[in-house]
């Protein structure tokens, strides 16, 4: 019983969740457009979640996620009006792999506390995003075909899912059924003993570190085609919900361990809790109230099954 | 022959990398003194400007000690702005009707009691701390918004003008906020320091295996060093109030990663890789100069964000050059 409720203890909440909703709102929460809407909505969380549950599960933090998703964005939005959209998007995705060096280098190679690191790049993004805007909105001559790029659809399912489950399918493959993955998750478990085994710590943290940031940046590129606009704030609600969602991950199925398909479960749990509090028409002061708890129980109840 | 002179460059690199690292930080702050000294010597080195730059320390110097008790365990406390801002908006909301000697300590008491049951849910259910309070400060966030949300989400009517003194007077031209906040630091170094609970706070942090065995009551420890974070958060946002006369729901967010700031800062002086008061002072103080130096400069807030930054990883990383090349040594010896 014990294992079972700490194995699927998230799954349940998130069932029982799925239940409740469908029962106060029968006509419009359990629809199909609204299971494609809830899927829309976490997208852009999915695909960030991802980049951070390869740091977390290597022992590394990621603060900068958020502020790279807002520079990216900002980025972006700059230089559409100049150049081709491609050129700009590979551009700014080339910048993310620079800040995932940075964070990398001075984590993994000098040796500083991650948390320190990216907390310290990502106040300087953050100054860097409102020098760079003066605090306004960019959104000038952003053209049609970026903006499509997210509010396209394809059989009616928005772009952005499959965007999402694309990045689930090649992280889940790469992490779980490749020599890379088993090296993270041979540094994040146990750095001597990988070092011993010939797994250099050092690149593999680098490269982590450097997945986050150019995932983070994709994420801020899709949302300002999403906005069709770069905003100087616009990522920074991110930050938190992804650690909630890959932290709620490493919660599910196997205790207390980070993995992808978890944080799947944990980016589902997110969105149905803030769709269903939205539909029902919860006051958005309640609704932090609700996620905060629920969150708190959740992570609780599969730890104290587990300790049990 | 030749070894022993390998030996003396060595001891002499080393010196050079002591100083460097364990001093670093101080070293920084003088040169931030000097430099604005130099650019601003009419305005940045009079003794009002100082006591002003104390004065706008003196919030964050205080909520800064709080979160430094929690670190010493080797807990995060990411709810310290969300308690601030609780704080800030419940003691702008009471104070019109209630006397400020009875409005300040409830206020206190409900944040003292939000810091036991951060405590409470992660030393006795286990969950991380940083996901505890990470949900905490969610809830509260919640609160703060709904608290204010029937005024126009600002409060500010009706707060008594012998409040306000709290936060605008002075004693000796010293304002009395800046009391507070050497009151607070004096108080925890000596507790940190000086008294068994305090050191068994480090053992803590430092091997909670050891300390276990070593028959220190982990948990309340926890749960302490919660609450006295919780307390200190809530009293930051009680003197915010004091100062801006006003409260409304994100008053208190920037404390948060200031504070981390602050207190990174610390670990990276003289006892390297610990966090303690003196430290978390003397990151606070560095945090003051830069805001204050750059204002008076005219230099624009997004440039002094960029600045913050840049000092943290330059300190930190001169701090760990020093460690590492101790680390270096001994693995060469074996």
């Amino acid at each position: 019983m014990n294992p079972i409720l700490s194995r699927y203890g998230i799954i349940a909440v998130l069932l029982l969740l799925f239940t409740i909703f469908s029962i106060l709102r029968p006509g419009i929460f359990p629809s199909v457009g609204n299971l494609i809407t809830i899927f829309k909505q976490i997208a852009l969380l999915g695909i960030i979640s991802t980049g951070l549950t390869v740091c977390l599960i290597l022992g590394d933090f990621d603060l900068s996620i958020a502020a790279v998703a807002t520079w990216s964005g900002v980025l972006v939005a700059s230089l559409l009006p100049l150049i081709n959209m491609w050129v700009a998007i590979v551009a700014v995705l080339s910048m993310a792999v620079g800040v995932g060096l940075v964070n990398g280098f001075f984590s993994a190679m000098v040796g500083i506390s991650p948390f320190i690191v990216t907390l310290a790049v990502q106040t300087m993004l953050r100054g860097l995003t409102l020098w760079y805007t003066g605090g306004y909105s960019l959104y000038s001559d952003i053209p049609r075909a970026f903006v499509n790029l997210a509010r396209g659809t394809f059989l009616s399912v928005p772009y952005l899912v499959y965007y999402m489950l694309f990045i689930f399918l090649v992280f889940y493959t790469v992490i779980n059924h490749s020599s890379f993955g088993k090296k993270v998750y041979a540094v994040g478990g146990n750095p001597i003993a990988s070092r011993y085994s010939g797994i250099s710590a050092v690149r593999t943290r680098l490269v982590g570190f450097m997945i986050s940031s150019v995932l983070a940046s994709l994420t801020g590129i899709l949302l300002a085609a999403r906005l069709s606009s770069g905003q100087p704030r616009a990522g920074e609600g991110l930050l938190l919900n992804a650690f909630a969602a890959v932290f709620l991950g490493a919660a599910t199925f196997h205790g207390g361990r980070f993995h992808v398909a978890g944080t799947l479960v944990g980016v589902l749990f997110i969105g149905v809790l803030n769709n269903g509090l939205v539909i029902l028409g919860i006051p958005f002061y309640l609704q932090y109230v609700i996620q905060g708890t629920v969150l708190v129980l959740a992570i609780a109840a599969s730890g104290v099954a587990r300790k049990a | 022959m030749p070894r022993q002179r390998n030996l003396l460059i060595a001891l002499d690199t080393k010196a050079v990398w002591i100083t460097f690292g364990r001093f670093g930080t101080l070293i920084g702050l003088f040169l931030l003194v000097a430099v604005f000294t130099t650019l601003k010597p009419a305005i940045f080195p009079t003794p009002r400007n100082l006591l002003n730059i104390l004065n706008q320390i003196s919030l964050l110097g205080i909520c800064s000690a709080g979160l430094t008790i929690c670190l010493v365990m080797n807990e995060f406390d990411l709810s310290i702005g969300a308690i601030a801002t609780l704080g800030a908006v419940l003691t702008a909301g009471f104070l019109p009707n209630m006397h400020p000697v009875l409005a300040v300590p409830i206020v206190l008491v409900i944040c003292t009691g939000i810091g036991l049951v951060n405590g409470l849910v992660i030393a006795t259910l286990g969950v991380s701390s940083f996901m505890a309070t990470l949900g905490s400060m969610t809830i509260l966030t919640g609160f703060s918004y709904w608290y204010t949300s029937g005024s126009g989400s600002i409060l500010y009517s009706g707060i008594p003008k012998g409040f306000l003194i709290i936060g605008k007077g002075t004693f000796l031209h010293i304002p009395y906020l800046v009391f507070f906040m050497i009151g607070v630091l004096v108080l925890l170094h000596l507790f940190l320091n000086h008294t068994s609970t305090g050191r068994h706070m480090y053992a803590v942090g430092g091997n909670p295996e050891a300390a276990r065995f070593g028959g220190i009551p982990i948990q309340k420890l926890k749960i302490l060093g919660f609450m006295t974070s919780g307390f200190l958060a809530g009293l930051t946002g009680v003197l915010l109030v004091a100062r801006l006369g006003l409260a409304e729901p994100t008053i208190g967010d920037r404390f948060l990663f200031d504070a981390f700031t602050a207190v990174f800062l610390g670990a990276a002086s003289i006892k390297i890789g610990q966090f303690h008061i003196i430290g978390t002072l003397i990151g606070v103080l560095i945090m003051g100069t830069l805001f204050n130096g750059f204002t008076l400069l005219d230099v624009p807030y997004h440039l002094q964000l960029v600045a913050q930054g840049a000092i943290l990883i330059a300190a930190v990383t001169a701090a760990g050059l020093w460690k590492g090349f101790f680390r270096q040594k001994r693995q060469r010896v074996d």
